[in-house]
């Protein structure tokens, strides 16, 4: 790289650690960081009841499922793909999961162990027809989407089902784990925690980015691009199934219409988060924030005393302001390459 | 090439203001939503400062926000301002079970001095009204309220749904022997939604009726369920194609909610208006006009009015005093071509 120095300025190395507050102000997640923290701020000095114990982790259990299975979505969106059936996906695992726990009679841990291999499986079709059959994941999955949500449908006849009335499950995944912190938090928080790692640390992380960078450079570089992309699909298939255990032990009972429009959701915290839907960037940390903005929206927007239909105006134009805040810092990092 | 000049501090000047522009955005948008919705409650609470409940804040969750909850929240906000309660009626553009359990957590984390709910399934919804209540917040349903919904401790305004899918199952019946002077076929029972227990009950009724009919008559009707969906287009090429899979068989379109529109919409710009019977429920403006210009037969109402202000004033006798809450049914009214006219300009207040 050649570095062209301007008379009378300081020398600054490109290539020498930029530093924390740098490298903070420059990253991808710095819009979504900079809107939660006035989201944040804005609800601590000027609404009622928002600065509590319970509220605040009232807030982090509600971003639970697009957590989590927004930890799968950056993989994917990281890897160059997308997964529009996630909503529907989730939804037919959840009646799956409550049928086969009230009609089968499984075992609730062969029931999920049975949600979630069958959510691998998903990914592992969606994954050969795009990766190995060339077929755009969004095609795919928009199929995918259909067929999913037309089986929760067959399989209820229509109506929502009982799941478990097992207090040990209810316990595990919908319980307190710890005061007035909610179990499904924890999991929240396990799951992105270890895909955040293996994301940013692990040679299988490096692999995604190096895939939804550049696919041609990274086959070229030795890396199994097309068993990245299709793992990625496997690991949000069972995400979704993940998601489904515990919101059926939560609520006690699966509706064939649950994940309606989830997708929009997760696809939305994930590149409010950061990430570019063209590949090669993103982050689970991004993915947290882009979930928690939503749900702080959600929370202060109820607080306040917003009217429904100005909670759906306020929403999309504060998450238009962070992606814009993301697409302004983008474009400053290229020019000052 | 990159040109290095030092310019961090130019960096984090701009990111800064940029910083603070989102915080001022966020801020400005809230409060303009805020200043949006605040005329009403705030004028409200000034019109009728004395009234036993004045100034309480009372929320009114919906399990999805569509064209028949309009006159259920204007007769909410009508007895809220009346009551000088400050008012707020939420709900999801689609239904997705954990959204809305989620609303409601937020509803009462909002600390509001009643809250008024649908309970769309027996088990999901309970947690938060249960958490309700251990906060010392009143609970009413609305609308729809599930199987078991008395062991909460809770009232419910809303029709009794089975009784009125029988109600309805009559009047397609009365309308397939006017239209079509058959014996037998296909009656489709169609649902906007999946998984909904009111649309289910209504649906048991249509069904009971049909069956009832048969063994007295010794006729051979016979019902199937059509999920439509509430948007228009994707619903009319679902009645399409379950009408081209079959055209001879289908005798009656007996809605369980406002899908009677959407057929009556499929039926002019086919020409098949008067060909079979067509039916359902609410009393949304294209079904009433579709009453009007015989595309519909009947609907059946359910006083969608009293869910929003009969709900709320036994909030307030449960505010205040104390009374405890009861179920209100809010009927089966029949409308068709004989009361249409009334009913219309009855309706038409309040959208006014």
């Amino acid at each position: 790289m050649t570095t062209m120095t301007v008379p009378g300025a300081p020398r600054v190395d490109k290539d020498a650690d930029p530093g924390v507050l740098r490298k903070a102000l420059g990253a991808h997640e710095f819009g979504v960081l900079a809107a939660t923290v006035a989201i944040f701020l804005y609800g601590t000095f000027f609404v009622n009841n928002f600065l509590t114990g319970d509220n605040l982790l009232s807030v982090v259990q509600q971003i639970t499922f697009i957590g989590i299975i927004g930890t799968g979505m950056t993989l994917l969106i990281v890897a160059g793909e997308i997964d529009l059936s996630v909503g529907s996906q989730y939804g037919f695992l959840s009646v799956l999961m409550a049928y086969s726990v009230t009609q089968w009679q499984l075992p609730i841990l062969v029931s999920a162990l049975l949600v979630m291999a069958l959510g691998v499986v998903t990914g592992a079709i969606y994954g050969v027809i795009t990766a190995v059959f060339k077929v755009p994941s969004f095609v795919v999955t928009l199929a995918g989407l259909a067929i999913l949500r037309g089986f929760a449908l067959l399989v209820t006849d229509g109506q929502p089902l009982q799941g478990s009335t097992n207090s040990a499950y209810h316990s595990l995944v919908g319980g307190n784990a710890i005061g007035s912190l909610a179990a499904q938090t924890v999991w929240m928080v396990a799951v992105m925690a270890a895909f955040g790692w293996i994301l940013s640390r692990t040679k299988f992380g490096y692999d995604v980015y190096a895939t939804g960078g550049n696919m041609k450079a990274a086959l070229n570089a030795g890396i199994r691009a097309v068993r990245v992309k299709i793992l990625c699909f496997c690991i949000t298939g069972a995400l979704c199934g993940l998601a489904s255990v515990i919101l059926v032990g939560w609520l006690g009972s699966a509706n064939p219409l649950t994940g309606n429009g989830v997708e929009l959701s997760v696809i939305a915290a994930v590149v409010v988060g950061g990430a570019s839907l063209t590949g090669g960037v993103g982050s689970v940390t991004g993915t947290l924030l882009g979930a928690l903005v939503a749900g702080l929206i959600g929370n202060l927007l109820v607080l306040i005393g917003v009217d429904g239909n100005w909670q759906q105006v306020a929403t999309g134009a504060l998450i238009l302001a962070a992606v814009l805040v993301n697409r302004f810092i983008a474009t400053r990092q290229a020019a000052m390459r | 090439m990159s040109i290095a000049k030092g310019g961090s501090s130019a960096n984090l000047t701009r990111r800064g203001i940029l910083g603070g522009s989102l915080a001022l955005a966020a801020g400005a948008t809230l409060s303009a939503c805020k200043a949006g919705s605040k005329s009403d409650s705030d004028s409200a609470t000034s019109a009728a400062g004395g009234t036993p409940t004045a100034g309480k804040k009372v929320i009114f969750v919906v399990h999805e926000k569509n064209t028949f909850f309009a006159p259920v929240q204007k007769g909410f906000e009508t007895f809220g301002k009346a009551a000088g309660w400050s008012t707020q009626f939420i709900g999801p553009p689609q239904f997705d079970q954990a959204t809305v359990v989620n609303m409601m957590q937020n509803a009462v984390n909002a600390k509001p001095d009643g809250l008024i709910l649908t309970r769309i399934d027996t088990t999901s919804y309970d947690g938060v009204i249960k958490a309700a209540q251990e906060a010392g917040i009143p609970v009413i349903l609305s609308n729809v309220a599930s199987d078991g919904y008395e062991k909460l401790g809770v009232g419910f305004v809303g029709q009794d749904f089975v009784p009125a899918g029988i109600a309805a199952g009559q009047q397609i019946l009365q309308y397939i022997a006017k239209h079509t002077g058959r014996r037998d076929g296909a009656i489709i029972v169609g649902k906007i939604q999946a998984g909904n227990s009111a649309l289910e009950q209504r649906g048991q009724g249509i069904k009971q009726a049909v069956r009832d009919f048969n063994s007295a008559n010794g006729t051979n009707f016979t019902t199937e369920d059509l999920i439509v969906g509430t948007e228009e287009a994707g619903a009319v090429a679902k009645i399409d194609g379950r009408h081209a899979r079959d055209p001879r068989s289908v005798v009656g379109w007996a809605g369980t909610a406002f899908e009677c529109q959407f057929v009556a919409t499929w039926a002019r710009s086919k020409n098949l208006v008067g060909k079979f019977a067509n039916g359902g429920f609410d009393m949304t403006s294209p079904v009433l006009a579709g009453i009007k210009d015989a595309s519909i037969d009947y609907t059946i109402g359910q006083n969608p009015w009293a869910q929003g202000w009969v709900a709320a004033s036994l909030l307030a006798q449960q505010i205040f005093p104390g009374y405890p809450s009861f179920h209100y049914d809010t009927g089966a009214e029949i409308v068709d071509s004989t009361n249409v006219a009334k009913v219309s300009a009855r309706e038409a207040k309040l959208t006014s």
